[in-house]
C-alpha cells in the first residue's frame, strides 16, 4: 500500500513547490493594484498615532508613497500639500508613506517642505508591498467605499490629482 | 624642517582618525545588513543615499548603547526582512530553508526502500518461481550444487 501510494506522494510534494514557485513569480510579476479593494493596513505616523486605512471608510483618501531620497517626490510635496490644504474639510484624507527611508531625512523633508498631512513610515514595507507598488513616488486614490479609484504612478499634477478628487465627492452627493 | 614635518603628523593623524572613525562593532553590522533597495548589495557597499543613512542610524544607535541585535531588529520593522539578506527562518520563510533537509530525506527513504527490496528475496526463491526455466535444467543445477 504505502509502496504504491510513495511516487504519487514523491510527485505531488514537488509539484506543491512548483506551483508554489510559479505563483509567487506570478504575483512579483504582476504590476501595481489598479482596482478592487484597497488592501487595509496600519498606518503609524512618525507621532506615534496610529489608525487602520478601513477606519477612513467614508472619506476619499489619497495615499502617497514617497521618500526624502526621492527626487520627483520633492516636486510633488507642493501638489500634495495644496490639496490636502483645499481638501481636508472636505472629507478628503491625504497619508504619506514613508518607503525605506530613515527618519531624520524624512522629518527634514517634511519640514522642508511645510507638510502638513498625515505622515508615517512604511513599516516593514508592508504598505509598499500589499499595494505591490514598483517605485516612489506612487500615488493611490482610494474612494469613500475602500476601492482603488485611480493610481498615478510618478508625480502627478495638481489638476491631475484635483480632479480624481472632485469626481469622487461628486459621485457620493449624487 | 619641523613646521614640516608637524604638518605631516597633523595629516597623518586626520587621516587615521578618519579611517578609525567607525567601530568594530559598526563596521561588523554594515557588514550584516543589507540595502533594502537593491537586493543582495550589503551596507558597507552600498553607495546609495539611504545606506548612507543607515549606517549613520547604526552608529547613532551603538553610541546610545543599543546592542547588535536590536539595531537589526529595528532595521527589520522598518524596512522588512529584505535588510537580513536572506529569508528568516519563522512562518512562510521556513519553507526555502527546509527544502534542502526534505529532499535528502526523502532521497533517503528511496535508497532505503530499494534496498529492503533487493535484500528481501532470496536467489533460490527467485529461481524456483521463475517459470521460464524448464524443469529439467533446474533440477541439473540442484544436482551440480549437491554435487
Amino acid at each position: 500500500m504505502t509502496k504504491s501510494f510513495f511516487p504519487l506522494i514523491v510527485v505531488a510534494v514537488v509539484l506543491a513547490f512548483v506551483a508554489l514557485f510559479a505563483l509567487s513569480l506570478q504575483l512579483s510579476a504582476s504590476g501595481q493594484l489598479q482596482q478592487g479593494n484597497a488592501p487595509d493596513f496600519t498606518f503609524t505616523q512618525f507621532d506615534g498615532k496610529s489608525f487602520k486605512l478601513s477606519d477612513l471608510r467614508g472619506k476619499v483618501v489619497v495615499l502617497n508613497i514617497w521618500a526624502s531620497w526621492c527626487d520627483p517626490c520633492k516636486d510633488e510635496a507642493a501638489v500634495l500639500e495644496n490639496t490636502w490644504r483645499a481638501y481636508k474639510d472636505r472629507g478628503v484624507v491625504l497619508l504619506g508613506a514613508d518607503y525605506v527611508d530613515t527618519e531624520p531625512p524624512a522629518l527634514s523633508f517634511i519640514q522642508q517642505y511645510n507638510v502638513t498631512y498625515p505622515n508615517g513610515p512604511d513599516l516593514g514595507s508592508n504598505i509598499y508591498r500589499s499595494f505591490r507598488a514598483r517605485g516612489v513616488p506612487e500615488t493611490y486614490v482610494i474612494d469613500q467605499r475602500g476601492s482603488i479609484a485611480k493610481v498615478f504612478i510618478g508625480p502627478m499634477s495638481e489638476a491631475q490629482l484635483q480632479s480624481t478628487i472632485d469626481a469622487l465627492l461628486a459621485k457620493a452627493t449624487r | 624642517m619641523t613646521r614640516t614635518l608637524l604638518l605631516l603628523f597633523i595629516l597623518l593623524a586626520l587621516v587615521t582618525s578618519t579611517v578609525f572613525a567607525q567601530s568594530p562593532d559598526a563596521q561588523k553590522l554594515y557588514t550584516k545588513l543589507y540595502c533594502p533597495l537593491c537586493g543582495g548589495v550589503r551596507l558597507d557597499v552600498c553607495e546609495l543615499k539611504v545606506c548612507a543613512d543607515m549606517k549613520q542610524v547604526i552608529d547613532q544607535k551603538l553610541a546610545a548603547g543599543q546592542s547588535e541585535q536590536q539595531i537589526i531588529t529595528y532595521f527589520r520593522q522598518q524596512y522588512g526582512d529584505q535588510v537580513l539578506g536572506y529569508p528568516p527562518t519563522e512562518g512562510i520563510n521556513l519553507v526555502p530553508w527546509l527544502i534542502p533537509f526534505v529532499l535528502v530525506l526523502l532521497g533517503a527513504f528511496v535508497l532505503w526502500q530499494m534496498a529492503l527490496r533487493w535484500t528481501r528475496r532470496p536467489i533460490t526463491t527467485r529461481i524456483a518461481t521463475n517459470t521460464t526455466i524448464p524443469n529439467d535444467v533446474v533440477a541439473r543445477i540442484e544436482r551440480e550444487l549437491k554435487e
